[in-house]
């Protein structure tokens, strides 16, 4: 009927010219009758109704301003139901179906905390409803004429928040929750919050982060505290691995795009983060716990203004900074990981302040020994006696039962009033305990294949003899204290200094067993080289990083228009191992008994002790200057200067028997008596038994006068190096806004002067007493332009391209022949002073869409291609026979510069709501998806047969460390009136190579195939799952589970180097027995299931 | 409910009572690995008979077959070492070997075992029950006399002392009547006047400065101007040795009727004064 006699007037109203006549009129919380007599007035027509009818229709707004009278009566009729009928001049106006009022209603909470706020004010825009939220933060406004409103919610100490296209209908509730993020700005004062003197605080949120990349200059991609606060993650390796295209390896080190560690550059909190590894060019993500971490934006394409070291992305990361709040929070988690926690694991006896992350000086370096650094002295003629006294005794490993894993965090916020600044503080301090405890399998060369026959090239080796298969045990203890101390002096709207702290010291007790056996078919005979060998692993690794930044930004000028910020860095990166003992055993069931007894006399000796020193240290100085020299153009100018310096020294003792020199390993051949020392050792003590190691250490064992062990000190001028780089970087940057701000252009051009020095030794062909002094020195001053354009032809869309040089230099680790002996992952690690660096041009392009009615979405969608000239790859240098490289059974790993590589990418993001879909569940949902698909190409050096790299240049697998997929997905629910969140988040990434065969798919000889291929680690599907409830107040409680499929961690032997795991199968050989073919497992070990319980509570 | 909650979770205390009892817990000493204790034992051969039957006719391998009557236990050396101690043309007078005068020792588990020693046609030649313990070296000495074999189990047990040195003496040796000995061409007062077969001391003290090669002989009491055997022994201040007497001297009948085989077996002079470090 309605229907009807809406088509009824508008048939008649088109032949009617009045009702194009303009209305003007406002009226808020009237009713009908009262709007339909001002039109009457306005109007050539003349209307007819029933007052008190139309009276009861209530309307909260009424406002038109020169609106045709059809459109108005259209408005009117669409809202309030109101039916007409136009006869002639006259209009005839009845109420409609009666329309009931809705109600709105929901809960305003903290952002961060979940906690809800009583006294919040809800008020709908445009109208005097409103309302005051009850002391459990709820609110409800009833009564409300159906129609569609804005709600402005407000609450002292929060910022305004404001909620668009509420929708009430007729007889309905609507319910809206809210988040309230407190006051963001340095520029709002602290108010007291009635009852409640301190607020919570809000970082950085999805909405914030999404508007800083839209603007941003290149292609950018982050993370925000809000989605941070969603997810399971304990420190920023987990955390990063959610941003689109960013992987992360061994629990610690950034892969972007598929580019390796080493091709990535950290910033903290503006600085550049130190490489934190003794054996790699990388930053340890894991140093960072996530209650520190506020935002971290990854740039993937080139600007002038950032230092050009990279080729995968500059990471930035940035702590939480102080607020204008008075705010302390404090937590405790506890973790429970399968396999490590709540059972006994294998530990041995340090120092009192292991479970703090230092020594106590248990592992102090004796006091008659010359200083780590010191590698040209050496103790001589000290008493066996003095030894055991200065050195602890402990040599063996026992069973300590582990409790959860542990983090204690607290974060402090205040301010103070200097004179007419302000004083901001933030401090933040964490402490973490942690136990990881696995069973370790390594294997080389396939399963029990034959000493002699295929691989028995006649280059270097003749048999695979070094094939070997090894069965570990291992556990880490780690315990890792962080203060954050950020200090910000705002001294009024234009200038603003700040010094920030970050401090980390991180001691991890490791304790190891590996014992290795022949990888070879049952039945044949044991020779020499196929003793059962046992290394036993006590160590304690210490890092300490301490990073302080004192720096400023001023505004000047009447509009602003000069920016000037500075910045003045330190760090101190110091990294060691004191006093690592190694115990090299084998078995002695060749000879006569089931024991494992120590080796004979030799280079490592039967017990190694050492005490290695990694110090490093950074001076840097920025200073960025930007002119706005109108609204659409501004130019930035600035210089960035680093000094580095690092200095690494070892030393190496020894025990072997009694009675030698330091350099002695080996008898002299006119000496018969030698291995009985003439007959004064005791060989039975030089055969001490596992189970003899904890009473090993004492005089009976090590007598004064020779008749047993000797300690020595191995160390030569090959246990150290000392490093320094100089940079200094001076760019000049355009940023120019055209079309009406349509079109930005950014340009730049960065110079760079850099200059590597390292100065080292290495060992002749006569060993020790004939060392080769090696001294680098590598200036380099390069040109480095950038380009960008952005296409913004709305708010929503954003299309960039972009266009920059970078380089990538190698490390000092990788430039240096000092070798690393890394027990944890069994290598050998040597540098390679002739390493350069590598220049990479950078090619990208992306288009982001950015919908207008959620700011927490965006998808956008890129492609980008990267040509590297000399690219640093991590080679494998070894073969399958022993008498070539043999060092314990370790891989040998040093590096290579390639000739070239090309590497091309798709990527993809999507961040959305699902309340698009009907039902109460949806709206509270969302999904991020992202994902990258890359393909990479290289060309290397061909080898001749003594591994000397030749002239020929041939095609080489894909770049090493480069993953050919990555996918990140999350399913996250948030219902802020109950405190409830909750998220599922997955991740993988493709297969890459971790360390690169020297040998090519092309290298086909029957010589070739004594040379191990690629070391390929495989996918690991990782699924986690998170949930956190507000319990009470503030009281929160996270749940999560971490690796919920179990995966396991696995490297395997990429034999047909083919990038992909072709799992072992018995094949019959045409002229023998079947034999294992395939890509075997070279290491493997299960991380196993992690959970996470947290509690955290806001005072 | 909330009130439990609020008071366990919402305390600092509790917090702070919690880490510290997290933390305290992490610096108790390890449980060391469980291990059955383990002990060293060396086999000596003193044996005239044993010893010319491993070399005679054609070379075999007694085994000390140990807690075991197995007496057709072989082994093939190729695949690791044997199960039991032995003796064969590799391992002739000592199992373990001996480097210098130093022992080696088997290193087994702790506690009683019965060694038997089997003969090529697996009679036991001799049975001897070892109380082994995990600190102190033993070591099991075997003799013939006329095919009659015996053992002897000594406990190598000795303390340092300053200035001086231990010397043990063990006579295994099936000479008829007593044997003394002098050092450096001296009879020491400190140790025993004479022994026989079976007889052995202690680590006795003796005093000893420096490094020294002592010269050692071996008389027989009846006729103490006939060396029956003598040896060199390196010793240092803080050690203990032991002189091990074995084998038959020239005064003795020049056969015997082997008990077991009823062969007449013929017999050589081989008296030997064997030097053993112990410590």
């Amino acid at each position: 009927m309605c229907v009807l006699w809406m088509l009824i007037t508008g048939d008649v109203s088109a032949q009617s010219p009045a009702l194009t006549a303009p209305v003007t009129l406002s009226f808020t919380n009237t009713n009908l009758a009262v709007v339909i007599a001002e039109i009457d007035r306005q109007s050539d027509f003349a209307f007819t109704y029933d007052k008190a009818s139309l009276s009861s229709v209530k309307m909260a707004a009424a406002t038109w301003k020169g609106v045709p009278l059809k459109s108005v009566l259209a408005d009117i009729s669409r809202t309030t139901g109101m039916m007409y009928e136009i006869s002639g001049n006259t209009i005839a106006v009845k109420a409609g179906r009666q329309q009931h009022p809705g109600t709105l209603r929901g809960r305003v909470v903290d952002f961060e905390t979940s906690s809800p706020l009583p006294g919040a004010t809800v008020k709908l825009e445009g109208t005097t409803t409103g309302t005051i939220t009850d002391n459990r933060g709820f609110y409800q406004l009833p009564n409300v004429t159906p129609g569609k409103y804005t709600a402005v919610i407000t609450f002292i100490g929060y910022q305004r928040n404001v909620i668009a296209n509420i929708n009430i209908e007729s007889d309905r509730q609507a319910v809206y929750d809210v988040k309230m993020q407190s006051g963001g700005s340095l520029k709002e004062v602290v108010v007291d919050a009635g009852p409640r003197k301190v607020k919570s605080v809000t970082h950085s949120t999805e909405a914030q982060l999404l508007e800083e990349i839209r603007h941003a200059t290149g292609v950018v991609s982050g993370i925000s505290n809000e989605l941070i606060a969603k997810t399971p993650d304990r420190n920023a390796a987990e955390i990063v691995k959610r941003i689109s295209g960013v992987t992360v390896v061994d629990d610690r080190f950034i892969v972007v795009r598929g580019m390796n560690e080493r091709y990535n550059l950290t910033f903290l909190n503006g600085s550049i983060a130190p490489s934190t590894e003794l054996y790699n060019k990388a930053f340890a993500y894991d140093l960072l716990p996530s209650s520190v971490i506020d935002k971290i934006l990854v740039y993937k394409s080139p600007v002038a203004d950032l230092v050009a070291d990279y080729a995968g992305a500059a990471v930035k990361i940035s702590t939480k900074n102080a607020m204008p709040i008075k705010h302390f929070d404090m937590g405790l988690q506890l973790a429970h990981r399968e396999g490590s926690t709540l059972q006994n694991s294998m530990s041995y006896n340090g120092g009192k302040y292991d479970f703090l992350g230092f020594d106590d000086g248990t592992r102090k370096l004796p006091s008659f020994s010359p200083g780590i650094f010191e590698s040209n002295r050496q103790v001589t003629n000290v008493p066996q006696s003095e030894w055991m006294k200065a050195l602890s005794p402990v040599l063996s490993y026992g069973t300590r039962y582990t409790l959860p894993d542990m983090q204690v965090f607290a974060n402090y916020y205040n301010s103070w009033k200097l004179g007419k600044a302000r004083l901001y503080d933030l401090t933040a301090i964490t402490y973490t305990k942690e136990t990881a405890g696995y069973d370790v399998y390594r294997q080389k060369g396939n399963t029990e294949a034959p000493i002699i026959g295929k691989g028995s090239g006649n280059a270097g080796g003749s048999v695979q003899d070094n094939n070997k298969i090894a069965n570990g045990k291992q556990s880490s203890e780690n315990a890792k204290i962080n203060i954050l101390e950020n200090l910000t002096l705002k001294l009024n709207d234009h200038h603003e200094l700040f010094l920030r702290n970050f401090f980390v010291n991180d001691g991890r007790r490791f304790t190891s067993e590996n014992t290795t056996h022949p990888n070879q078919p049952p039945g044949v005979g044991l020779i020499i080289n196929e003793y059962r060998t046992r290394d036993i692993v006590l160590s304690f690794q210490r890092r300490m990083l301490y990073a302080g930044n004192l720096g400023g930004k001023h505004e000047m000028g009447h509009n602003k228009q000069h920016e000037l910020e500075w910045n003045l860095g330190y760090t101190y990166d110091l990294q060691s191992l004191p006093d690592q003992r190694l115990i090299h055993l084998y078995d002695y069931s060749l000879m006569t008994d089931t024991s494992w007894r120590a080796v004979p006399s030799g280079y490592l000796g039967m017990i190694s002790r050492l005490f290695i020193k990694n110090l490093e240290q950074v001076y840097n100085g920025a200073i960025d200057y930007t002119f706005h020299i109108r609204p659409e153009f501004s130019l930035k100018a600035g210089t960035y200067n680093i000094f580095k310096s690092r200095q690494v020294g070892r030393r190496f003792f020894r025990v072997n028997r009694a009675g030698l020199s330091n350099a002695d390993i080996n008898p002299p051949t006119d000496d018969g008596e030698w291995y009985n020392d003439h007959g004064f050792i005791n060989s039975a003590l030089l055969q001490f038994s596992q189970q003899d190691l904890h009473k090993v250490w004492s005089p009976t064992y090590f007598n004064n006068d020779n008749t047993g062990l000797g300690v020595y000190d191995a160390t030569t001028p090959v246990d150290a190096y000392v490093a320094s780089e100089q940079y200094h970087a001076f760019y000049l940057m355009g940023d120019w806004k055209t079309a009406g701000e349509k079109l930005v252009l950014n340009g730049g051009l960065r110079l760079e002067y850099d200059r590597q020095r390292l100065s080292g030794a290495r060992e002749g062909n006569n060993g020790p007493q004939s060392l080769q002094p090696i001294n680098v020195d590598h200036p380099q001053t390069l040109l480095l332009p950038s380009a960008n354009i952005s296409y913004l032809p709305g708010k929503t869309f954003v299309l960039r391209g972009s266009y920059g040089r970078t380089v990538n230099r190698p490390d000092f680790r990788e430039l240096t022949p000092y070798n690393d002996f890394d027990f944890q992952n069994n290598e050998n690690i040597q540098g390679n002073p002739k390493i350069v660096t590598a220049i990479v041009d950078n090619y990208d392009f992306r288009a982001e869409l950015y919908p207008a009615n959620n700011k927490n979405e965006v998808l956008n969608v890129g492609a980008f291609y990267k040509h590297i000239q000399n690219p640093i790859e991590r080679m494998r240098r070894e073969t399958s026979a022993s008498d070539y490289g043999l060092f314990l059974n370790f891989t040998n790993i040093t590096y290579i510069n390639s000739v070239s590589a090309d590497i091309y990418g798709l990527e993809a993001e999507i961040k959305k709501s699902l309340s698009f879909i009907p039902g109460n569940l949806f709206r509270n949902l969302s999904v991020v998806l992202n994902g990258s698909l890359i393909k990479s190409t290289t060309v290397t050096h061909g080898f001749n047969a003594s591994y000397v790299i030749d002239s020929i240049h041939k095609k080489g697998e894909p770049l090493q460390g480069q993953s050919p997929y990555v996918v990140n997905a999350g399913l996250f629910y948030e219902n802020p009136s109950w405190g409830t969140k909750a998220g599922v988040v997955y991740n993988v990434s493709g297969p890459r190579i971790y360390a690169k065969s020297q040998r090519t798919k092309e290298d086909t000889l029957y010589t070739d195939s004594y040379i191990r291929p690629d070391l390929l680690q495989l996918p690991m599907h990782l699924l986690d799952f998170s949930v956190t409830q507000r319990i009470i107040k503030s009281l929160q409680a996270k749940f999560s589970i971490q690796n919920l499929l179990d995966q396991s961690y696995r490297i395997v032997e990429d034999q047909n180097f083919n990038q992909h795991y072709d799992p072992e199968k018995l094949v019959k050989q045409p002229s023998g027995p079947a034999l294992m073919v395939g890509d075997n497992i070279y290491t493997k070990y299960k991380p196993g299931r992690y959970f996470l319980l947290q509690f955290t509570y806001s005072f | 409910m909330i009130a439990y909650i609020r008071k366990i979770f919402l305390s600092p205390a509790s917090f702070f009572m919690a880490t510290i009892c997290l933390l305290l817990a992490c610096n108790k000493d390890v449980t060391p690995i469980p291990d059955t204790p383990k002990g060293n034992i060396f086999f000596f051969n003193g044996s005239f008979a044993l010893t010319g039957e491993i070399n005679m006719p054609k070379s075999q391998t007694n085994f000390i077959l140990m807690d075991s009557q197995d007496s057709t236990y072989h082994y093939n050396f190729y695949f690791g070492a044997s199960k039991y101690p032995y003796f064969d043309q590799g391992y002739l007078y000592t199992y373990p070997y001996l480097k210098g005068q130093w022992p080696t020792y088997w290193q087994i588990p702790a506690g009683n075992h019965t060694f038997r020693l089997v003969d090529s046609s697996s009679s036991i030649l001799d049975n001897t029950v070892v109380d082994l313990d995990a600190r102190k070296p033993m070591a099991v000495v075997y003799a013939d006399s006329c095919g009659i074999f015996r053992s002897l189990v000594a406990a190598d047990d000795y303390s340092p002392v300053n200035g001086k040195m231990g010397l043990r003496i063990i006579n295994m040796s099936p000479v008829d009547g007593q044997i003394f000995l002098t050092v450096n061409n001296e009879i020491q007062q400190t140790l025993p006047a004479s022994t026989h077969m079976g007889d052995h001391t202690g680590f006795i003290p003796m005093d000893v400065s420096r490094q020294d090669t002592l010269s050692v002989k071996a008389f027989s009491v009846s006729d103490s101007s006939t060396v029956l055997g003598r040896t060199l022994l390196m010793v240092l201040p803080g050690h203990a040795y032991t002189l091990l007497m074995t084998g038959y001297s020239d005064n003795r009948s020049s056969s015997y009727v082997d008990p077991r085989t009823g062969n007449t077996v013929s017999l050589q002079s081989n008296f030997a004064i064997t030097p053993l470090s112990n410590f």
